[in-house]
């Protein structure tokens, strides 16, 4: 069962997707990949194309098993109904947690880039309750919101391009003085997000044109990776060693911009696209959520869950953490384990268990027929 | 239950009685304490009596005394060229009602309705709410037939289909649905048609009744048929397979269905060269987020963030705002709602007086509120420049709905700075993206995969580059125009 009749299109994912993953990614990443990697955190965006690959491998290979469903309805295609309703289960929870989670990191960078008096629970709960319009409007209009939102979450980025005069590519060298292995460590937290790309088995199902999912899918990622490898060159060549101190450097880099002494502390810019860029990727997290909650328990209607499980998010933003120290420690020591564990992991054992199926039922077809594949 | 007019007499579908006395007074019984009806009597040579039945000020006095009454008191051949059998009562009273007179003869079940209609109108002048520059002058009036009429004239094709209704159980207004065929996507008429059909109404006095029965949603700001006076309007839009409602006693047609951006085209677009269009189209484009979210930046930056503004201007803001007791969101609604109210008066006012408006406005409210030090100057100029640019929208319509979610915006700017317009803006996209138009989504040209419907939206691609039809609904005929239209020197005449 789906919770909605709309379709999207390729692009329209690819659209949806790209902001859904870069958009927390851009501005704290670039610390944590420092703190391990030093002056060669450039690398660590090229390296997490590992996940990238792999997350695309997955989530297509087990669409073209099973045409049509989510990882939620699948699962119980190829566990079994008890342990695929768990793992169904599990990704609710965990992709309202993460919510909670992204909602947290947008509310504490926007508290203190410009909003230093507002209480936290207005500006989680402003957003949340504009991500929860727009799922509860339906894929369709989430899709038509991110073509018309993520070119505008994009271009401000190019700004970065005037800081050019005070960019000094020395900083790059040595490049792997200390040889592969810090950098290894410092794509681990790249490759998670990466990961997250794997929320486009969401989508898959509703795509108008499903041969192009695969093909949209590896663009935005591409995309990705190309924005990471770009934010953490910038930042690498302006700020240098310094890169691993700030809290969120691509801010510094702006606050830094000064075009004809008139255009000076244009932050207000990267908060705009900041938020942008998170509305979007709240509401498609958001969407996923319900829509795992929605497929799990098999409910009719997805709509009248929606404002609730809003509300959820923000008292999960509210009660994980205390502090931004205690936030910032869960980002860099558990959230790469939790999110490559839920969109690599877990779909990876999927998909060895549906091959095993194919292989011992002997037709390639079985599971792909539904009924049949869970006996 | 309120009865239609036409019920009120006795059994009104029977067919005509054969006795004349009778059938006038079953007319005189339904058209009690009617002063404009008239009721004329004949005496045919030898051959008993006719009678007219019509309404005084709706029938071509003239006409009558020439070519019916004259030649039927000497037995002659009626030379009406436009002249219906009309059997039943009800039809005779539709036919009386619309301004034809009705003739009835002794001995005879059926009746002549003439087509000997004539009243005063107005005739056509230039559209007054959509003036340009260049292009043609002519504008519709209230009347449906001209209106027509000026359609035809531009197109020329039997293509073109003009159906027609009545609406209003009272006014029984004339509606008229005009479309290319071929061009315009069947469903939609269908679709529009319906619409038009569920319609049960005392009266239609105005297209916008229309508009408002019919739009896909009610619940917002946006006008979701595009309302123009100009027939070559309404003529472009059905050459891109849109459909146009005309409404008689109004000179505004309706065209549906229509994107955000048709809501910014203004006709001279097409008619200027593409380049200099392109440009005022962007210039165009950026007043209109001028108009949204100049005065809430306004209030945003003076309220929240400062240290945005370059610090020479921040001193010379601060130094005029010194005196100022009001905080910027109090100040900006102030103003804004008095720019509102004069505006509003200026519409309103006769014209003789029009001049007391602006010498109000701009004496009393601009200069003495500077001086005195309620208002500061900085913000007399936003609101200047945002009264300016909710002008350059080519629709009054859109431009109205722009202006009043600069209010909404305001409030937001004033409690949560830019993070407040960046919610109210994406609020904004969601409910556009959320819009539908008969079906068509409100942002389509920008949401579609197919670039080419970029052309006349990002620019105004030139006509010999603009092959395609815009894509609506349906699929039809695809090319406007044959490939290899764009001049040079290579591509003379057969003289070159």
């Amino acid at each position: 069962m789906k919770p909605e009749k709309g379709t999207i299109s390729g692009l329209q994912m690819a659209l949806m997707l790209y902001p859904a993953v870069i958009a927390t990614a851009f501005l704290t990443l670039p610390t944590i990949t420092a703190q391990y990697a030093g002056n060669d955190l450039w690398l660590t965006p090229i390296l997490s194309g590992i996940s990238g690959a792999l997350t695309l491998f997955l989530a297509v290979r087990l669409h073209r098993l099973y045409p049509g469903q989510t990882v939620i309805e699948y699962s119980v295609k190829i566990i079994g109904t008890v342990p695929g309703k768990i793992v169904g289960f599990a990704y609710f929870i965990f992709l309202l947690y993460l919510t909670g989670v992204i909602a947290r990191q947008y509310a504490e960078f926007v508290k203190s880039a410009i909003m230093f008096k507002t209480p936290l629970l207005v500006i989680l709960s402003s957003i949340l309750l504009l991500a929860a319009i727009a799922v509860r409007g339906g894929v369709e209009l989430i899709a038509r919101a991110a073509t018309i939102l993520t070119p505008v979450f994009v271009i401000p980025s190019f700004v970065l391009l005037l800081l050019l005069p005070d960019l000094n590519v020395q900083h790059l060298f040595p490049v792997l003085e200390k040889g592969w292995i810090p950098v290894l460590k410092g794509s681990l937290a790249p490759n998670a997000y990466t990961s997250e790309f794997f929320l486009m088995t969401f989508f898959l199902p509703l795509l108008s044109n499903p041969e192009k999912g695969a093909k949209w899918a590896a663009v935005s990622i591409a995309a990705d990776l190309f924005s990471g490898l770009y934010a953490s060159l910038l930042v690498l060549f302006l700020l240098g060693p310094d890169t691993a101190d700030k809290v969120y450097p691509v801010l510094t880099a702006f606050r830094y911009i000064s075009l004809a002494n008139f255009f000076e502390n244009l932050e207000a810019l990267l908060v705009a696209m900041w938020v942008i860029g998170n509305f979007l990727k709240l509401s498609i997290f958001l969407y996923a959520a319900t829509t795992s909650l929605v497929q799990t328990l098999e409910l009719k209607d997805y709509r009248m869950v929606v404002y609730p499980l809003a509300v959820w998010c923000v008292l999960f933003s509210l009660w994980d953490y205390p502090n931004l120290p205690s936030l910032d420690n869960h980002i860099k020591y558990v959230s790469p384990f939790e999110l490559l564990a839920f969109f690599n992991a877990i779909p990876l054992l999927l998909l060895l268990a549906a091959s095993a199926r194919q292989v011992f039922k002997g037709s390639p077809n079985l599971p792909a027929k539904g009924k049949n594949a869970v006996e | 239950m309120i009865q239609p007019p036409a019920a009120e007499g006795q059994s009104p579908d029977e067919t005509l009685y054969p006795e004349l006395n009778r059938n006038e007074e079953r007319f005189r019984s339904v058209f009690a304490h009617c002063s404009d009806v008239v009721y004329r009597s004949i005496d045919i040579e030898g051959k008993g009596r006719a009678l007219l039945v019509y309404i005084e000020g709706l029938a071509d006095n003239e006409g009558l005394e020439k070519q019916v009454i004259s030649p039927l008191q000497r037995d002659r051949a009626l030379t009406v060229s436009d002249k219906v059998d009309v059997l039943t009562f009800k039809d005779c009273l539709a036919h009386v009602l619309d301004g034809k007179p009705i003739l009835l003869r002794d001995g005879q079940t059926a009746g002549l309705a003439l087509g000997l209609t004539k009243w005063e109108k107005r005739g056509i002048e230039e559209p007054s709410a959509e003036s340009s520059v260049r292009g043609p002058r002519e504008g519709f009036t209230e009347t449906l037939r001209v209106n027509t009429s000026q359609i035809r004239r531009i197109v020329k094709s039997p293509k073109l289909k003009i159906e027609e209704m009545k609406i209003g159980r009272y006014t029984q207004t004339k509606i008229a649905v005009a479309y290319v065929e071929g061009l315009a996507d069947r469903t939609l008429i269908d679709e529009i048609k319906a619409r038009l059909g569920r319609i049960r109404i005392d009266g239609i006095l105005e297209s916008g009744y229309i508009e408002e029965l019919i739009e896909d949603t009610p619940y917002s700001p946006f006008p979701q048929l595009l309302s123009t006076e100009r027939p070559d309007v309404v003529c472009g839009n059905l050459l891109e397979g849109r459909a146009a409602i005309l409404v008689e006693g109004t000179p505004f047609a309706l065209v549906a269905p229509i994107t955000f951006f048709s809501l910014l085209q203004s006709p001279e677009d097409y008619y200027q060269r593409y380049i200099i269009s392109t440009v005022i189209r962007w210039l165009r484009y950026s007043y209109l987020l001028f108009s949204l979210l100049l005065p809430s930046l306004y209030v945003a930056v003076l309220t929240f963030h400062q240290e945005m503004v370059p610090g020479s201007l921040l001193l010379s803001m601060a130094s005029s705002r010194e005196e100022v007791p009001f905080p910027a969101l109090v100040e900006a609604l102030l103003m804004e709602i008095t720019f509102e109210a004069l505006r509003e008066a200026g519409v309103r006012l006769p014209k003789q007086v029009g001049s007391a408006i602006s010498i109000v406005g701009a004496l009393v409210i601009g200069q003495a509120a500077v001086q005195a030090g309620i208002v500061s100057a900085p913000m007399v100029i936003i609101v200047a420049l945002t009264g300016i640019s909710s002008f350059m929208t080519p629709r009054y319509i859109a431009g109205i709905s722009i202006r009043m979610l600069r209010f909404p915006m305001i409030f937001l700017a004033g409690s949560l700075g830019l993070l407040g317009i960046m919610m109210g803006i994406i609020a904004l996209v969601l409910h556009l993206c959320s819009l539908r138009s008969f079906g068509v989504p409100y942002l389509s040209t920008l949401q579609t995969p197919n670039f080419g419907e970029f052309k006349d939206v990002l620019y105004r691609a030139p006509w010999w580059s603009m092959k395609r039809r815009p894509r609506l609904t349906g699929s039809y005929d695809e090319y406007r125009e044959t490939a290899g239209l764009k001049p040079g020197p290579e591509h003379g005449g057969e003289s070159g």
